[in-house]
């Protein structure tokens, strides 16, 4: 099953940058925000990989930062560093979106030097005056620094063909998507999460091949697993695929996640780059376009519009809210959805992810399911 | 009983101080005049374009404020919990949207009830915390919105960094003018300009004087003179009140009067201070003879400063003392924001290699014996940079001694272990006890 190549895709996301590497000779950079302009460092001939938290406790973050205020996922991601996990990273990027983002990235930069940071400054509203032509010019700041480090010029060619692969990965997502639709949806919310993440891990070109295989499956594909409560979830970060696989195989009640909003799932990838002449210019266009992280969604909220629209297309019977520990721009954000989700009768329950999942998660959900829905 | 090596004597411009602060306070309780609520890291000037009765209250300050009623600030960081917001947010934050809900108002006379009226919210975000607390408090009071992205970026600051910021600004005016229904002065602002770059200025003066030995100023009570650059240093009355306190502190420098006449320790801070619990300062000082010179913090949310070519931690002139030449709007826009991109406000809270160059210039230049470090956990993105701040001091051989708490939610604070902990660390460094 195509399906499960996206799973040995992100189960072996490291073997995988390594191979690469030796298959093409090319660089791999790391990246901890999906506000990174991955296209550039496409162009550039280099691998973009997102990096990824594995979910096992560890203490090697303690003595560079306290674990009692920072962002479970982060903590992560630099504890896979610290412990060289990512040893096969010839460069990381942070593009500037939260503190604990930012923190983890200096942390890397100080303690596990690679041969190339960077340090991406991203405009903080994704709706003030000004953004674009400041976004801009901070792209060619990168786009030089990449050029200046790999000695090779990122031509207007090869935007052209970052930008036309990344759309043509996005289109595809989108229409796998679709198809989450319906009443027997063909796609789990943990397939798709391992779409999205092998997406983040994997050569774009490549990875669309894969996704061309699953879109002519699909339509053919026998679903056997009752969908059960159409599920909704959204917040910060979530890479967490053992609580996926709980909510939709463990549960007494049955439950399938047809959509989610947060940036391992259709915030990545939902809108595109419109070419235009000045290349750097239509990504900063997409990227402050695209559905918002809550730190950039200010002053009017695009979020909440975003997600009604998923809930009303994609049908969702009931949201859950998640954010990592610590997260504070969703937690910002979630005590407005709550209200709005409640003000609607949309049935909602929060959570708070860690770097491992609490015992209660799987009996708090169906807890859930039982009282708010009346499903039992 | 160790004998005291300096002589010391209160501050004379205490009083001023205090009044000056109440002023401020009283004047946002007018119901007269444009109500502006704004976070602290906001540039004030703008406003003063709209008229000379605009009263501001400032977001922080204000957290703060109600931190220091300990029943009150319980009432509203209860009400917060129960409202669901989240326990892991600014807590001066917490504190202020609780003030709302219970619809009652920390004034430095005591708790008033009734909320004073507020008419729009304007204000700089150089993190996203500014900008969502305002986005959630203005939702709740049903305001006008307006917020200005101000990056944190010293010290790579570039012209496009100036011109986004200016294009905002200009907008924002606009804005201004159209929600208030007011004309707005130019020449009133570039006053203003010239008003808050000076405050900030002589306060970072003032703040150089502790590098004296001895040290005519404490920590403890420099929090209670910086605020009023918090609250309002585009008004005249905060200009003349900096001038008139750096001469005092001068002319103590000058005469080698102490805050602390033992002075048996110099330590620095970091990060916002556990203001429902300064004893701790005071602890240090009658316990140890230890002076606090100050902080990252303390001298650089309302001064501007910048590490010169030899490394060392320097204030940076004013846009006066540059010469330039400003005449329009945008001419002051463009000298505010470029003054104020320096290290100043959230840049302090930002991680990266600047800001521990910075921390150790100033133990250096500030002949630092050891630090003492608030992991705060009420405010995310400056508890996220204690450890780094603790290795650097480290690094530069500076002993540190660190402690958990939070600037405004008293509930995250342990006094007696902090204490308990602290008088290890003084053993460590070999301070004897002033009394037995």
């Amino acid at each position: 099953m195509t399906a499960d190549k996206l799973t040995a895709l992100v189960d072996s996301r490291h073997q995988y940058a390594r191979e690469w590497k030796k298959r093409t000779g090319g660089k791999v950079i790391g990246y901890l925000c999906t506000y990174n302009p991955e296209e550039i460092v496409y162009a550039a001939g280099a691998l973009p990989v997102r990096i990824l938290g594995a979910h096992k406790p560890s203490d090697l973050t303690e003595k560079y930062v306290t674990s009692t205020n920072m962002c479970p996922f982060m903590r992560d991601c630099l504890s896979q560093g610290l412990a060289g996990d990512y040893d096969y990273l010839d460069g990381i990027v942070m593009a500037q979106t939260c503190p604990h983002g930012f923190e983890c990235f200096h942390i890397w930069d100080e303690y596990i030097p690679r041969n190339f940071s960077y340090f991406l400054r991203v405009p903080i509203s994704s709706q003030n005056p000004g953004r674009f032509e400041y976004l801009q010019g901070e792209y060619a700041d990168f786009k030089q620094a990449l050029e200046k480090w790999l000695q090779k010029e990122i031509t207007d060619e090869a935007l052209d063909r970052a930008i036309e692969v990344y759309n043509h990965n996005r289109t595809l997502c989108r229409k796998i998507y679709e198809f989450r639709k319906n009443d027997k949806p063909p796609v789990t919310g943990l397939e798709a999460m391992e779409m999205i993440l092998s997406s983040q891990t994997t050569d774009k070109a490549e990875h669309s091949r894969v996704l061309e295989e699953l879109l002519k499956e699909l339509p053919d594909k026998k679903v056997e697993r009752e969908t059960g409560t159409r599920l909704m979830i959204l917040g910060s970060v979530n890479d967490d695929r053992e609580f996926m696989r709980i909510v939709e195989n463990e549960l007494s009640i049955p439950a399938t996640f047809v959509i989610e909003e947060h940036c391992t799932g259709s915030r990545y990838f939902w809108n595109d780059v419109t070419p235009q002449k000045d290349r750097l210019m239509a990504l900063a266009i997409r990227y402050m376009h695209r559905p918002p992280c809550p730190a950039k969604d200010w002053p009017r909220r695009r979020r909440w519009p975003f997600i009604s629209h998923l809930i009303k297309e994609y049908r969702a019977q009931a949201i859950l809210l998640m954010n990592q520990k610590f997260c504070q721009p969703h937690e910002y954000d979630n005590f407005f959805l709550a209200k709005a989700l409640a003000q609607e009768g949309i049935p909602h329950y929060s959570l708070e992810f860690d770097i491992t999942l609490s015992t209660g998660l799987k009996t708090r959900i169906e807890a859930m399911l039982e009282t708010m829905l009346e499903v039992v | 009983m160790i004998a005291p090596k300096y002589k010391t004597a209160p501050l004379r411009i205490w009083p001023e101080a205090k009044a000056l602060r109440k002023k401020f306070y009283d004047e946002y309780l007018n119901p007269a005049g444009l109500h502006i609520a704004a976070c602290s890291t906001t540039s004030f000037a703008p406003f003063a374009g709209l008229g000379r009765d605009v009263y501001i209250l400032a977001s922080e300050p204000y957290g703060a404020t109600i931190s220091t009623h300990s029943d009150f600030s319980l009432q509203c960081l209860q009400a917060t919990d129960s409202a669901n917001l989240g326990r892991d947010l600014c807590s001066y934050q917490r504190n202020y949207y609780g003030s709302l809900v219970l619809d009652k108002f920390a004034h430095p006379d005591g708790v008033f009830d009734k909320f004073p009226r507020t008419d729009l919210h304007f204000s700089f975000a150089t993190s996203y915390c500014n900008a969502k607390w305002h986005q959630l408090a203005s939702e709740h009071q049903k305001l006008p919105l307006y917020l200005v992205d101000m990056p944190s970026v010293f010290p790579h600051y570039k012209k496009r960094t100036i011109d986004y910021v200016v294009t905002q600004m200009l907008d924002g005016i606009e804005w201004l003018e159209k929600t208030t229904g007011r004309k707005y002065d130019d020449e009133l602002f570039i006053e203003a300009v010239h008003n808050e770059c000076e405050s900030y200025r002589v306060w970072a003066d003032i703040c150089v004087f502790n590098q004296n030995i001895p040290a005519p100023l404490d920590e403890k009570t420099m929090f209670s003179l910086y605020v009023l650059n918090a609250l309002a240093p585009h008004r005249h009355e905060t200009v003349g009140f900096m001038h008139k306190l750096k001469d005092e502190v001068g002319e103590r420098a000058e005469k080698g009067i102490a805050a602390v006449p033992y002075e048996s320790a110099r330590f620095m801070s970091e990060a916002i201070p556990p203001w429902p619990f300064l004893k701790i300062w005071r602890y240090m000082e009658e316990e140890f003879g230890a002076v606090c010179i100050g902080s990252s913090y303390t001298f650089a949310l309302t001064g501007c400063w910048k590490l010169d070519d030899k490394g060392d931690f320097v204030v940076v002139e004013t846009p006066r003392e540059k010469g330039l030449d400003i005449r329009t709007r945008e001419d002051a826009l463009r000298a505010l924001i470029e003054y104020r991109l320096h290290w100043c406000m959230d840049s302090m809270y930002v991680a990266g290699v600047t800001k521990y160059t910075a921390t150790k210039a100033m133990a250096r230049q500030w002949k630092v014996d050891a630090a003492v470090i608030h992991l705060n956990r009420g405010c995310p993105p400056q508890g996220l940079t204690g450890m780094q701040v603790k290795l650097a001091l480290q690094e530069a051989h500076i002993p540190v001694f660190t402690y958990e708490g939070s600037n405004a939610d008293a509930r995250d604070f342990n006094y007696a272990a902090t204490l308990n902990n602290f008088e290890a660390f003084a053993e460590q460094l070999g301070l004897p006890r002033l009394k037995k």
